[in-house]
C-alpha cells in the first residue's frame, strides 16, 4: 500500500487523503514539500526558526483544510499559496512590531542576519559567503518582487504557477520578476563582476 | 513543476539568475515531521494567523473627543467674540456712492445751488449809529451771500461733485459776484482765522503814495531800459 502511495502524484495523494483520510498520503506530501517550502519561506523571510514554524503551520492548515483544495488546481500551487500567505502575514507582523515596539526585539536578529564581519571557520567557504551575500541582497528587494523572483529563479516554478500562487496576471508576474532581478543585479554587481 | 516556459529577459539577467539558482537549498530540520505529528495529535494549532483587530474604545473616542474639543474652541474664539470685536476682514467695504453722498452732504452740498443756511447770528450789520467812531467808508455789511461765499472759499477745496454734471459757467459767475472786498476779507480771515470775528475795516489808499510809488517804478524801469541798451 505504502509503496503504491509513493508512486502517486501530488494530486492523487491529496485525493486519497481527502477521500479516505489516509495519513500516509498526507505524510508523503509533507515529506515532498517540507524542503521546497522551507527554502522558499527562508529566502523570503531570512529567518530559519520562523520559517520552520511557518512551514509547520502550512502543513497543519493543509491537514485541517484539506477539503478546500479543488482538484482542478495543482497541489504545489495550492500549498505554495498557503505558505506564501503565512509568510506575508509574518512579514506584516514584523513590520508592525518594528514600528510599535519600543524594545524592538527583532533588532538583534536583524543585526545577526546582516552582520558579515564575522564568519565562522566551518562556514568560511566561498560559496557560503556568496550565499549569505545573496540572501542579504534578496532581503533588500521589495517583498512583492522578492516573492516572485524566489518562486521563479530559486524554486524554479513556471510563470503560470507563479501567477496562480500570487493571484496575479502573467504579465504582472513577468514585470515583477524583471524588476526584482534588476534590483538584485544592482545589489550583486560586485559578486558576478569579480 | 514545469520550468522555463518563457524566456523573458532571461539573458539580460543571466548572471543574477545563475547566482540565485546556485544558492544552497535550505532543508527542514530533522525533527520537522515529528514536531508536526505531535502538534496534530495534541491539537496544538497555534496557527500563525494575522493579529486579530481588537476593538479598543479609546482608538475611536480619543480622536472624536479631540475633534469636538477643537470645534468647541473654534466656536468660542471665533463666533462668541464676533459681536464685540469687529473682524477687519469681515467688514463690507463702503460703496462709492455712499462715500460720494457723505462728501456731498458735508462739504459740497451748498456749492451748487443748494444755499447754505445761515443763521441770523452769522449776519452782522454794522450801523453807523452803533459805531460812531468808525468812518462811513469803513462800514462793512456782510450779506448772506457774502458769508456763504466766504465759508465756501474756506471750506471748499474742490467744487465739483464726482457723480453729477457741473455747469462751470454758473459756478464761475457765482464766484465773480463776490467782490474783491469779500475775497480780501476771506483771505484776511483765513490767515488769522482764530481772531477774525467777521468785521473788517476797509482802508482807503492815499493817492499821493500811489503816485510816488508809480513815479519810482517808472524811473527804475527807465534806468533798466537804458542799461539794457548800453549793454547792447
Amino acid at each position: 500500500m505504502k509503496k503504491r502511495l509513493t508512486e502517486l502524484t501530488d494530486e492523487e495523494l491529496i485525493k486519497e487523503f481527502q477521500d479516505h483520510n489516509t495519513i500516509e498520503a498526507y505524510e508523503i506530501l509533507v515529506s515532498r514539500f517540507k524542503d521546497p517550502l522551507t527554502n522558499y519561506v527562508y529566502r523570503f523571510l531570512g529567518d530559519r526558526d520562523i520559517c520552520t514554524d511557518i512551514v509547520q503551520d502550512t502543513m497543519i492548515k493543509f491537514y485541517l483544510h484539506k477539503d478546500s483544495y479543488k482538484s482542478f488546481a495543482k497541489f504545489s500551487t495550492w500549498i505554495y499559496t498557503i505558505a506564501g500567505n503565512l509568510a506575508r502575514n509574518e512579514l506584516k507582523r514584523r513590520k508592525r512590531r518594528t514600528i510599535f515596539s519600543l524594545n524592538n526585539d527583532d533588532e538583534e536578529k536583524k543585526v545577526q542576519i546582516e552582520d558579515n564581519s564575522f564568519v565562522s571557520p566551518e562556514r568560511s567557504t566561498d560559496s557560503q559567503m556568496k550565499g549569505e551575500i545573496i540572501q542579504k541582497a534578496l532581503l533588500k528587494v521589495k517583498p512583492v518582487y522578492r516573492e516572485v523572483v524566489i518562486l521563479r529563479d530559486i524554486e524554479g516554478l513556471s510563470y503560470e504557477e507563479i501567477a496562480e500562487i500570487t493571484e496575479l496576471s502573467i504579465g504582472t508576474v513577468k514585470s515583477r520578476i524583471n524588476r526584482g532581478r534588476k534590483h538584485l543585479q544592482e545589489l550583486l554587481k560586485n559578486i558576478y563582476s569579480g | 513543476m514545469s520550468k522555463d516556459l518563457y524566456n523573458y529577459n532571461e539573458d539580460k539577467y543571466k548572471h543574477v539568475v545563475k547566482l540565485l539558482k546556485e544558492l544552497p537549498k535550505e532543508h527542514a530540520p530533522d525533527n520537522f515531521e515529528y514536531n508536526l505529528s505531535v502538534k496534530i495529535k495534541n491539537r496544538n494549532f497555534d496557527l500563525n494567523t494575522p493579529d486579530k483587530v481588537q476593538f479598543l474604545p479609546w482608538k475611536i473616542f480619543a480622536p472624536a473627543a479631540g475633534v469636538i474639543a477643537a470645534s468647541l474652541l473654534l466656536f468660542l474664539t471665533v463666533f462668541n467674540n464676533s459681536g464685540s470685536i469687529e473682524n477687519p476682514f469681515q467688514i463690507q467695504p463702503k460703496l462709492r456712492t455712499e462715500v460720494g453722498n457723505v462728501s456731498n452732504s458735508s462739504n459740497i452740498a451748498g456749492f451748487f445751488g443748494k444755499e447754505k443756511k445761515v443763521s441770523e447770528t452769522d449776519v452782522v450789520i454794522i450801523n453807523p449809529e452803533e459805531s460812531e467812531s468808525a468812518p462811513k467808508t469803513d462800514e462793512v455789511v456782510q450779506s448772506d451771500e457774502e458769508l456763504v461765499a466766504d465759508s465756501e472759499i474756506e471750506q471748499q477745496t474742490f467744487p465739483f461733485e464726482n457723480y453729477q454734471s457741473t455747469n462751470l459757467d454758473e459756478v464761475l459767475n457765482k464766484r465773480e459776484k463776490s467782490t474783491s472786498i469779500d475775497r480780501r476779507a476771506a483771505l484776511a480771515g483765513r490767515n488769522n482765522s482764530a481772531y477774525f470775528n467777521g468785521f473788517f475795516i476797509r482802508e482807503e489808499v492815499d493817492k499821493k503814495y500811489v503816485e510816488v510809488y508809480k513815479a519810482r517804478m517808472d524811473s527804475i524801469k527807465k534806468v533798466m531800459r537804458q542799461n539794457q541798451k548800453d549793454l547792447k
